[in-house]
């Protein structure tokens, strides 16, 4: 059913916090420079399944899981030295906006200073890039040096991307990056992300239904932590093979 | 590398955080190590006496009773204040009180949490013990009583601001659904606001207790420092901090006496830590519901 | 009906009653404290030696005193109160460790000055060999308000949003580089409200220095921090009750009391204002 080259995946995971499964037996092939859109109900496991793949789980205290995860055919836990690496190559985009109380400038440049660069002349440089890429720049190319904190929701999402893009990645994981904007700032990164996906595989965590069809290429649906289906978004839109899922997106639960 | 380098800085802030174990664990050893040797001489026995003579010609007399009912009576009078009045202006500045109040209140409540004992024990020397003497008609007013009520001052801060944290921490939904029944806000307040907020107070209390056994200089100062049992609140007492501070400074290193007063100090780490070690407990468990 | 309704408004009455007595109670010793100790307050009284054991001159050494104990109980306290929080807040998973450093830390909070005084004289003092100087003094301030210090940094630690770590890890900065690029920069005001009341707490106090390190009267400046100095608390203290000449250096002792109490609420004064600039200044 994949026809692009396989980007990541998971093989058997279960994975707990604490007592509590929250992901059951899930197996995935991703493809690459394709959106793969992840729905479902509240609590079915979609953003635990997300944060899977840049080790965010990690932080939260007595998680555990079981299984392999995969990128580039590579098995993500095994080495924990390479978590800078692994986060650098797997960009993150999070539900609400977090951008950090610093300039926009400082905003973008976060990352890259991070992982070493220091030269203004390229951090000037990777800003810009970052920012056009995410079609902020425009916006704010004429007050880098102005607090994120006062851009619109919108802008600040926007933004936020612009900073995951600008450790050049090559994955994006979004979890519902639209959920907290107004429908013309939805309508702004969802074309951001057809645009992108030009250069990144992207996963997108979204509660809303038609977001999913317009954007993704492919769609997995979740319940209650398990992987129900995945398919070709137009094929899970229009003839599902399993009840739940037709149930799911025809609205009669969730 | 980078590994290597988060390793140490963790391995920097364990240490810094055991600290306050290794503080609390030199705390009783060094009260310990300079106590010890009273057990086998003159005998752990001698400081249940019920005099504390510590120099004499004749016979030294270590017995620590009168000076802890001196602190027991001094605390029960300053408990008997610092309730009425640290519950209810609690629920006068998180309940009753106005915003325009409330930020004047709050940070004068601060204030006062912050104006030295030494201070407080100036004032109760120079203008309270007048007072007291006359009104009681009395010989002296170095009384347990006035030290109680200049105790009293300094604990009242910390069961405001505790108290009114637990009283705030009750649900509104709890309020709304009072009133909705058509009971009063006195009512609300009382059968509804201060026994939900109930455990938070206790604590409150439990902590302010503690404040007012180890607190030093206002008993040094005005409570006449005499030794003996006496439950009459217009008495001279001692308390055992007072003891330590004012004959520490005078006795012989390693004496008997010296060796006595640390006993005493360590009387007092046991009565304060079972305070706040019982309060501690009701404001987690409190805290988790 | 009504006269339900008076009740309610009779004990209202008596609540804000019991509230403002104690208000104006302590509002009544400031007052006597500052009309009173205004007069003495001059340039002389504030830079001067004391004299004649303090019955004339100015309270210069005490106050430089307090100042040297200050110093040197946050320079200890902060740093190791501000990794403390670090670790507790940032680091370490729930569980026995962790229980047991805050119970370490309640039991910190509740020890008597006065007990402290006899730690410090156990250990610094004699153990250590210190002496009764500013180093046994200072350290003995610095475990005293270390509780303080740990539990106002922890807050603010906590009112850093959890968002601005998960952004940052997510960008592959490591956990050290998020909190000093990410999360320090943020609680330095709440940690520094903290260490100001610490300041003002440790200025007061006068139990601990008792034993440790306070001069009953020595009209020089400290040379070292092996020497000891007078402090304000103790000199007042000292004025107040051992001076032979209590009654007539009444006038002394107000403007003692009347400099601790500016000092101290000063630093009180500034803590409230910072924090509540930082609250105001901070929405996440």
């Amino acid at each position: 059913m994949v026809s692009t080259n396989v980007k990541m995946g998971m093989r058997a995971v279960d994975f707990y916090y604490g007592e509590s499964q929250a992901l059951f037996d899930v197996s995935i092939a991703i493809p690459e420079k394709r959106v793969t859109a992840l729905i479902g109900p509240s609590g079915c496991g979609k953003s635990t399944f997300l944060r899977m793949f840049n080790r965010m789980n990690d932080i939260i205290d007595g998680t555990h899981h079981t299984g392999e995860v995969m990128i580039d055919k590579e098995s993500i836990y095994q080495n924990n030295n390479n978590l800078a690496e692994l986060r650098k190559k797997v960009g993150m985009v999070f539900q609400k906006s977090n951008p950090f109380p610093k300039s926009i400038f400082e905003n973008v440049a976060y990352g890259p200073k991070i992982h070493g660069i220091k030269e203004q002349t390229q951090l000037q440089e990777i800003v810009e890039n970052s920012l056009k890429a995410a079609a902020l720049w425009d916006e704010v190319k004429d007050r880098l040096t102005t607090n994120a904190i006062t851009l619109s929701g919108g802008q600040q999402q926007r933004l936020c991307i612009a900073r995951a893009l600008a450790v050049e990645p090559e994955i994006l994981l979004m979890d519902e990056p639209a959920s907290a904007l107004d429908p013309k700032s939805t309508t702004r990164i969802e074309n951001l992300i057809g645009e992108l996906q030009k250069h990144y595989t992207i996963i997108i965590v979204t509660h809303n239904m038609q977001q999913a069809a317009r954007v993704s290429n492919y769609t997995a649906f979740f319940y209650e932590g398990h992987l129900v289906e995945f398919d070709e978004t137009k094929k899970i839109f229009t003839k599902p093979e399993k009840q739940q899922t037709e149930d799911y997106i025809t609205g009669r639960f969730g | 590398m980078i590994n290597w380098r988060e390793k140490i800085i963790q391995l920097l802030l364990v240490g810094a955080a055991s600290a306050s174990i290794l503080i609390v664990l030199l705390i009783f050893l060094s009260l310990g190590k300079e106590a010890l040797p009273f057990m086998s001489d003159p005998g752990i026995g001698r400081l249940l006496e019920y005099r504390w003579i510590p120099v004499s010609f004749k016979r030294e007399v270590f017995g620590i009773i009168p000076l802890i009912t001196g602190s027991v009576l001094v605390t029960i009078l300053a408990t008997g204040l610092m309730i009425p009045f640290g519950v209810l202006g609690a629920v006068y500045i998180a309940e009753i009180a106005v915003a325009r109040e409330r930020a004047f209140l709050k940070p004068f409540i601060e204030i006062m949490a912050g104006i030295p004992s030494v201070v407080i024990g100036f004032f109760g020397l120079v203008i309270l013990n007048p007072v007291l003497k006359e009104v009681f008609q009395l010989k002296t007013g170095l009384t347990a009583l006035s030290g109680a009520i200049l105790l009293a001052l300094m604990a009242i801060p910390t069961v405001i601001s505790i108290s009114e944290d637990a009283i705030r921490s009750v649900p509104k939904s709890i309020k709304e659904a009072s009133l909705a029944l058509g009971a009063s806000r006195l009512q609300t307040i009382f059968r509804v606001v201060v026994p939900a907020a109930l455990p938070g107070i206790i604590a409150a209390v439990m902590l302010g207790i503690g404040r007012v056994v180890g607190e030093t200089m206002v008993v040094l100062m005005v409570t006449g420092n005499a030794a003996k049992i006496t439950f009459n609140p217009v008495d001279s007492v001692r308390t055992m901090t007072a003891t330590i501070a004012a004959e520490m400074g005078e006795v012989a290193f390693g004496s008997d006496h010296y060796q006595a007063l640390f006993w005493v100090g360590i009387v007092l780490l046991v009565i304060t830590f079972t305070l706040n070690y019982i309060a501690q407990k009701v404001l987690n468990r409190y805290r988790m519901k | 009906m009504i006269s339900k309704k008076g009740k309610e408004y009779f004990i209202i009455g008596l609540i804000r009653l019991a509230t403002y007595l104690v208000v104006a109670i302590v509002g009544y010793i400031l007052f006597d404290i500052f009309i009173k100790g205004f007069p003495i307050l001059n340039w002389e009284f504030i830079s001067g030696f004391p004299r004649r054991s303090g019955a004339e001159g100015g309270i210069l050494p005490a106050i430089v005193g307090t100042i040297c104990l200050v110093t040197g109980a946050i320079s200890f306290a902060f740093p190791l109160g501000m990794a403390s929080a670090i670790y507790l807040n940032e680091y370490a998973q729930q569980g026995r460790f962790k229980q047991i450093i805050r119970l370490a830390i309640s039991t910190l909070a509740g020890v008597p000055s006065i007990v402290f005084g006899l730690f410090g004289l156990g250990l610094f003092v004699l153990f250590f060999g210190f002496g009764a100087s500013i180093l046994s003094g200072s350290l003995t301030l610095a475990f005293m308000i270390l509780p303080t210090i740990i539990v106002s940094s922890e807050e603010a630690l906590r009112a850093v949003p959890t968002a601005l770590r998960e952004g940052s890890l997510a960008l592959g900065a490591s956990k050290w580089q998020t909190i000093a690029r990410n999360v320090l920069p943020y609680a330095l005001p709440g940690m520094f409200t903290g260490s100001i009341l610490g300041i003002g707490r440790a200025a007061g106090e006068t139990a601990p220095i008792l034993l440790t390190v306070a001069a009953f009267y020595l009209p020089r400046l400290p040379r070292s921090i092996f020497d000891q100095v007078m402090a304000l608390p103790y000199h007042l203290y000292v004025l107040a009750t051992q001076h032979p000449e209590a009654e007539k250096v009444l006038p002394m002792q107000y403007g003692t009391a009347l400099v601790l109490i500016l000092l101290v609420i000063l630093f009180n004064l500034s803590a409230i204002i910072l924090r509540n600039q930082f609250r105001k200044k901070i929405q996440w």
